[in-house]
């Protein structure tokens, strides 16, 4: 490491040194228990890394004299507290160390698949990672309230006339806040603005003529679909990097539970019967 | 059509982002923060025949939480939150899983961004045994495990075995030892930043490097800050976030900034931090004389750097909304939504009503024009947007699918009735947790330069939960016409400015327009109304604010009493189901300020209500046939509040 090759680190380091020796010699009126904190030079070097990286520069003479003095309290306090096991139940510490722990088992699944495994996983997957269907299409809007809904009569002549050219859509119906025309939206595109059955609908009707009403979450519409992409399976260099993130998924839930299976497999583990009274009797008629 | 919102997301995965203006088609992810050309956007000006061609207007709303934390962060985990940041993205992106608390769940429909903001102090370091580096694998033991680790199935967990026997025997070995700091070693930080970069997938889902820095002065008074990357992490990474613990930390505002200008300073990156919670500061948020951090008057270089910085405030979350209080603005009949007014974060001092001028965002818009007098910049000139801060992994907001504040939260049939928080006489119940926020995010594009770039204009929007599209646009010349036009945005954006945006240089004789459209989410309540908020500093320079109904569903006119009458409530508490036979689907008018005084520096905003619809509350009685304590309420408005439109006299 640059930082360590510094004059003043190294001033820095020898001070924190014996700055540290100090405090331990003088703390304390008891008997000293001759156990040892070392404060390696590493570790102060990399104290100070770590205020570098968050300040983006070296800190001064003071500020890690108050950072090894801070980093001695923790570990003096810390070894008494486990010393006195107050580590054992509490929560945050337990949850801590198992997220640690879990962390390793991660990292035993975080390595690079080959374009073989990768292929083999799309393909037993391929519904994970085909291309949505896509629509292009006009529409024209009546909403639902306000009394701008034309009669069945009224729809069927609107419909003709729009189809025959004697009606400009862009005249007809009411305006709509998300437009009236949308251009290579994906079919989830399509659901989100219109809701899940317009959707559903845009799929069945033909091409190149007005259709409708389709009923919308905001009322009806007719609909001129001009393009259709269907949903297809892209070529794997298109999905490799979303292939990759689930193969790994994948694996590190898998990893996880297995390194816990072994793990607990070391233990005989003795569950006492549950003292009566203690769980909550759920009452009748509740309904999960 | 009476329906359950219940059916209607089973039967209707619909409709986060809808579009405004038509077409939308792939466009450049390059954007300019605050530089929309009028020029360009009017239709026939565009150098051909298709008026979208050469258009370069946000189209289209993206929605987001900017604030969840994941088992990453100390209190998530201690609650039992075991989702991480993988699953917090999965989840966002649509997908369905298991909550922690066992219990399966899905969004109605995705979002379109996250940002992962798990607190930054306690962030832990851990050894980077496999990134496959050059050092550990000329080591036997290590290559070892680099090999079996590969070979994955049994053979990983036998490595991870063998790790963990060698670590407790004392026998690792020492070429694999690390330091944090070093090389070998890897932050939480990195893993955030790994898993951002891993489910960033531009155009479709944006996953922002970000964290939390939690300043909680003494004896705690909410200072929080989410800290939000433009960048990936190849600049991210070269910097840790900043913490609040001494000396490496600090919890004071000022040193977060600098830590921030450093980062941009060495990686050329883009930073903005956004503040939460001002109700629960008790008087810290937004100060108006004196900064509490050091005792002194607030001065301009003050000002300046926090509208540097934060541009943007989170203004409706779980822990209570804090747009306006009852206290402060009399005359608002529904300024009293979801508050939280007990006292500061930890409920150790109690709530005076003196603190409030210092908590709510529409004191603090009007703080902010009376300081930019005094100090020449407004340093409370921020935009506005919703978030959830969910520490179970779960971006949830919506009512009928509210998984709480964290784990213990979740759902079941005694979460509204027990306690969540006491301290002394002064408490908080579970019902109180607010299912709400989320930010809308008008912008080009679903990438994170193009998003980062619309909050740093502040084109941005929050609403409660619901995501219903909101317009808002300010300028001297909107007409009626403008508003029963097809397309408004086009006349939107040449005319005026949207929200976010400015207004100065008054022509003579005239007052601002505004051009306001919204359309309900589809799965969602009917529209009651648009509102303006207008706030202003009298000639006397005290604070002023009016309410204005601009729009409404239903016909109805004001009163006598110069109020319009409620829109009515559809909601049967009983099965927790409304009826959209209310309200309107879709608002468009244009509106203009008939109290200008173009002397007086002002703000403008949209406030939009949707009709009432079930509050959680509401759903938890159904579905666990529990009765909910006296009391408790069971509906209520959702609503959108944009961002401001300013007016600042010229000169």
């Amino acid at each position: 490491m640059k930082l360590l090759g510094e004059p003043l680190v190294h001033f820095l380091v020898i001070g924190g040194i014996l700055f540290g020796a100090y405090y331990l010699a003088d703390a304390g009126g008891g008997e000293p228990s001759g156990e040892e904190i070392i404060i390696s030079s590493g570790e102060i070097a990399s104290t100070a890394a770590i205020f570098n990286q968050t300040w983006q520069r070296a800190p001064t003479a003071e500020e890690l004299d108050s950072l090894l003095s801070e980093r001695i309290r923790d570990e003096v306090f810390y070894r008494q507290g486990v010393a006195m096991g107050l580590d054992r139940d509490d929560v945050v510490v337990r949850r801590r160390i198992r997220q640690k722990m879990e962390f390793v088992a991660d990292l035993t699944a975080d390595v690079a698949p080959t374009d073989a495994e990768l292929k083999a996983f799309v393909a037993e997957h391929p519904e994970w990672f085909r291309k949505e269907a896509r629509f292009s299409f006009d529409q024209v809007y009546f909403p639902a309230s306000g009394g701008a809904m034309p009669d069945a009569a009224a729809l069927a002549a609107l419909l003709r006339d729009l189809n025959s050219g004697a009606v400009d859509a862009s005249t007809a119906g009411s305006p709509f806040m998300a437009g009236a025309d949308f251009r290579d939206l994906t079919k989830s595109d399509v659901a989100r603005t219109f809701g899940e059955d317009f959707a559903a609908s845009l799929g069945k009707v033909a091409q190149g003529q007005w259709n409708g009403p389709v009923a919308s979450a905001y009322g009806s519409h007719m609909v001129r679909l001009t393009g259709r992409v269907e949903a297809r399976e892209p070529p794997f260099g298109q999905v490799r990097k979303a292939a990759e993130r689930e193969w790994l998924h994948i694996r590190k839930i898998a990893s996880n539970d297995a390194l816990y299976e072994q793990l607990r497999s070391r233990y005989v583990i003795k569950v006492e019967a549950v003292p009566a009274g203690i769980v909550e009797e759920r009452q009748a008629g509740v309904t999960p | 059509m009476l329906k359950t919102k219940h059916i209607l997301v089973s039967t209707a995965l619909a409709g986060a982002s809808v579009l405004f203006a038509s077409p939308v088609t792939a466009q450049s992810t390059v954007t300019d923060i605050g530089t929309i050309d009028a020029e360009t956007v009017v239709p026939g000006k565009a150098p051909g025949y298709s008026p979208y061609a050469g258009r370069n207007f946000p189209s289209r709303v993206f929605w987001g939480d900017t604030h969840l934390h994941t088992s990453a962060s100390l209190d998530a985990g201690a609650f039992g939150t075991r989702l991480g940041f993988e699953d917090a993205y999965r989840f966002a992106r649509g997908e369905e899983l298991t909550a922690s608390g066992g219990e399966r769940v899905k969004l109605s429909r995705p979002l379109d961004f996250l940002v992962i903001s798990d607190h930054s102090d306690n962030m832990g370091f851990f050894p980077a045994l496999f990134a496959g580096d050059p050092k550990m694998l000329a080591d036997k033991t290590g290559r070892r495990w680099y090999d079996l680790v590969q070979k994955g199935g049994q053979d990983g967990v036998k490595a991870a075995l063998e790790i963990i026997d060698s670590f407790s025997r004392g026998q690792f070995p020492k070429a694999l030892e690390f330091l944090p700091g070093s090389d070998g070693f890897r932050s939480t930080w990195d893993q955030i930043i790994a898993a951002a970069e891993k489910y960033n997938e531009p155009g479709r889902f944006s996953a922002f490097i970000g964290y939390e820095w939690t300043s909680q002065v003494p004896p705690g008074n909410n200072l929080h800050r989410v800290v939000i990357y433009r960048d990936g992490g190849a600049q991210a990474k070269q910097t840790l976030p900043f913490t609040t613990y001494p000396p490496q930390g600090s919890t004071t505002p000022e040193d977060l900034w600098k830590h921030l200008q450093a980062y941009e300073d060495k990686t050329g990156g883009r930073v903005l931090a956004i503040a939460h919670n001002g109700n629960l500061s008790n008087g810290w948020m937004f100060p108006i004389e004196t900064n509490p951090s050091n005792g002194q008057p607030l001065s301009a270089e003050y000002a300046e750097t926090r509208a540097r910085w934060e541009p943007l405030y989170e203004v409706t979350q779980i822990k209570g909304d804090g747009e306006a209080h009852p206290y402060l603005s009399p005359n608002d009949e529904f300024a009293g939504y979801e508050l939280w007014d007990k006292g500061n974060l930890n409920l150790s001092e109690v709530k005076k009503p003196e603190m409030l001028v210092s908590e709510y965002a529409r004191a603090a818009l009007q703080t902010g024009l009376l300081l930019e007098g005094r100090l020449g910049t407004n340093p409370y000139k921020f935009g506005m947007i919703g978030a959830t801060d969910s520490h179970t992994s779960l971006a949830t907001a919506e009512e009928d699918n509210f998984f709480g504040k964290h784990t213990g939260a979740e759902p079941k049939a005694d979460r509204a009735s027990h306690e969540f928080m006491r301290n002394g006489d002064v408490f908080l119940m579970g019902w109180q947790m607010v299912s709400s926020g989320y930010a809308g995010v008008w912008a080009s594009d679903n990438t994170r330069e193009a998003i980062w770039d619309a909050m740093r204009r502040k084109e941005v929007y929050a609403t409660t939960g619901p995501r219903m599209l909101v317009r808002f646009f300010g300028g001297w010349e909107f007409t009626d016409a403008d508003a029963q036009s097809r397309t408004p945005a086009f006349a939107g954006y040449a005319k005026g400015v949207p929200m976010g945006g400015d207004l100065s240089d008054a022509p003579d004789g005239k007052a601002p327009t505004f051009l306001l459209a919204a359309l309900k989410d589809p799965l969602g309540g009917n529209l009651d109304r648009i509102q303006v908020v207008k706030g202003w500093i009298d000639a006397a320079g005290a604070r002023q604010e009016k309410v204005y109904d601009v729009a409404s569903s239903d016909g109805r006119v004001a009163g006598a009493d110069g109020k319009l009458p409620a829109v009515g409530n559809t909601v049967d508490v009983a099965t927790a189901t409304w009826a959209n036979t209310i309200g309107a689907s879709e608002l468009v008018k244009t509106w203009t300020d008939p109290d200008f005084d173009p002397a007086l520096r002002a703000f403008y905003y949209a406030r939009v209500l949707e009709i009432p619809t079930p509050r959680w509350t509401a759903y938890d009685a159904v579905r666990f046939s529990v009765k909910m304590p006296d009391g408790v309420p069971m509906f209520g408005q959702e609503r959108a509040y944009t961002s401001p439109i300013w007016y600042t006299p010229r000169g």
